[in-house]
């Protein structure tokens, strides 16, 4: 077999491939080229492995195919809409292939050596309670956003906190028991099985809307049960690609946070504080909210000179970006000015809003960042909020008890005149009532996004 | 950027736990393959691990294939 500095080399190579490629991705322009690298370096660690020899050849070969044939399959068929549950199924499987992988590398060393080095046995119980907990947090991230088994809203109880508390502290406790006592292999599983209730609960008390910031953790804790591994395999490449995960995870974690103004712990534990009392939706909307048509609004775009859409997750379930792009084409070929902004955590996954207007075939660069584009809202003639709400709820920025006060918001109230696309003025993931809705600039066209932006194209077709 | 951490975790070293040092649960009779419970638990961490980097890269770089430039 191959010596162990080809291979080691070999990692090297693979590892720096992974650095280069990440750096790649932080740009638009160079992202594809930088996935690319990345997947190249990957082939070479896994060519390199397989080299290293002692492999069961047959398992391995149908285990990459079967893998390889379910994840193409996936991310091939996948509706664009779908696809922060798939990234949260992705994440899912790396954590529990880190907690087989070391179940399988612990039942294997106890075998031939009754006194395995500490080093290995902390690992393995690392990457036992990550794993279980990123892959069983992964589930339920997957089962909110698609809508099944569990509800989208918050689960919470009396004493919560202290239960998730006592689940950990009984999984580090069998782990250390584990540690001891090497040979004692159930209680890897037993570890794994408080774990995986752990991760359950960890994520049923996080509210849908929260689920970018939940994605983007449990990304990082795949990166770290990964790199938890490579210290059970003393396995180089795994640790490095698997630290380049978690640091990055946490790095987007930390701007989603930010994007909201809230700490991750309170993301995690606390969720919007329903208790505080907060203006009823009747005094804000009392007689002040004023309805209007695909016509009027026709008129109100003809006549505009730029025009800024902001979209949210509303217009990810009306599956309204197709037909938001030939609103933006129409438009822009009557020599009006469009453009797009986007919210950090508009949508459910990072990045969700410009995946799905990418998709749609919106030039990337119509898509303006909120920090870009607010100091230049009074200079827009129109801003059509479709399918958002607490991000553009000014109340963040005037009612310092608000739930959502000090987030940063795209400060649509600051255009000439708003047009709010709407099914009815239901609240948004905060539950508080939006003033936006009522403002004097403010019209509001009850509509399903889809229906809306296609009635507003023929009314200004017909005009 | 949509997904900058897509770059999941190498976990094909799972193939490195794939020895045969204990008694078999069952047999491939086809494939005459003895499966422990140790080259079971690699089989399964293989197939995860590979739908995580072949979906990983494979989802990344179709989003990122709509940013391209459409002229």
């Amino acid at each position: 077999m191959v010596s162990d500095t080809f291979i080691n080399l070999a990692y090297l190579v693979a590892a720096s491939l992974f650095v280069v490629g990440l750096k790649g991705l932080a740009h638009p322009r160079t992202a594809v080229r930088g996935n690319l690298i990345g997947a190249l370096g990957m082939l070479i660690a896994i060519v390199a492995t397989l080299l290293k020899g002692n492999l069961s050849f047959e398992l391995i070969i149908s285990g990459f195919i079967v893998g390889a044939l379910v994840g193409a399959i996936l991310a091939i068929k996948i509706e664009m809409t779908a696809m922060p549950q798939l990234v949260a199924l992705y994440n899912g499987f790396g954590g529990i292939a880190s907690l087989l992988v070391a179940g399988a590398e612990l039942l294997k060393e106890v075998g031939v050596n009754p006194d395995p080095s500490t080093q290995m046995m902390v690992a393995t119980v690392a990457s036992g309670i990550i794993g279980a907990v990123t892959f069983w947090g992964s589930l339920v991230a997957f089962a909110k956003l698609q809508g099944v088994v569990v509800p989208d809203q918050p689960v919470r109880y009396p004493g919560e906190q202290i239960v998730k508390i006592v689940l950990l502290g009984l999984s580090i406790g069998l782990g250390v028991l584990l540690v001891q006592n090497p040979s004692a292999t159930e209680y890897y599983w037993y570890l794994s099985i408080f774990a995986s209730v752990l991760g359950v609960l960890l994520v049923i008390a996080i509210g849908g809307a929260d689920m970018p910031v939940v994605i983007a953790l449990l990304n990082s804790y795949s990166g770290l049960a990964a790199a938890a591994t490579g210290f059970v395999l003393n396995n180089n490449v795994l640790i490095i690609s698997g630290s380049l995960v978690g640091a990055s995870g946490i790095i987007l974690t930390n701007i989603m946070c930010k994007a909201m103004n809230r700490s991750l712990a309170n993301v995690l534990f606390g969720g919007f504080g329903a208790i505080q009392e907060t203006a009823k939706a009747d005094d804000v909307y009392g007689g002040k909210v004023k309805s209007t048509s695909a016509e009027e609004i026709a008129m109100l775009l003809e006549t505009a000179r730029r025009v800024v859409i902001v979209p949210g997750y509303g217009m990810a379930v009306a599956q309204a970006q197709h037909a938001v792009r030939d609103l933006f084409n129409l438009l822009e070929s009557k020599g009006v000015t469009v453009e797009f902004a986007i919210h950090p955590v508009a949508g459910r996954m990072p990045g969700h809003m410009n995946v799905l207007l990418a998709e749609a075939d919106i030039p990337y660069d119509k898509l303006i960042e909120m920090d870009d584009i607010n100091p230049t809202m009074e200079q827009v003639d129109v801003a059509i909020v479709l399918g958002a709400n607490d991000v553009v709820n000014p109340v963040a920025r005037t009612d310092p008890n608000s739930p959502i006060a000090g987030m940063p918001i795209i400060d649509v109230d600051k255009a000439k005149t708003v047009i709010v696309i709407k099914r009815s003025l239901s609240p948004g993931f905060a539950g508080i009532p939006n003033p936006l809705f009522a403002a004097d600039n403010t019209l509001m066209f009850f509509n399903d996004g889809k229906k809306a932006v296609q009635e507003i194209i023929s009314a200004i077709k017909e005009a | 950027m949509p997904f900058p951490a897509t770059i999941v975790g190498a976990l094909l070293s799972a193939g490195g736990a794939m020895l045969v040092h204990e008694s078999a649960l069952f047999t491939i009779p086809g494939l005459n393959l003895e499966v422990t419970l140790t080259n079971l638990l690699g089989f399964l961490a293989v197939v995860f691990a590979t739908i995580n980097v072949v979906g990983g890269f494979m989802v990344t770089h179709r989003m990122l294939e709509m940013f391209k430039r459409k002229d």
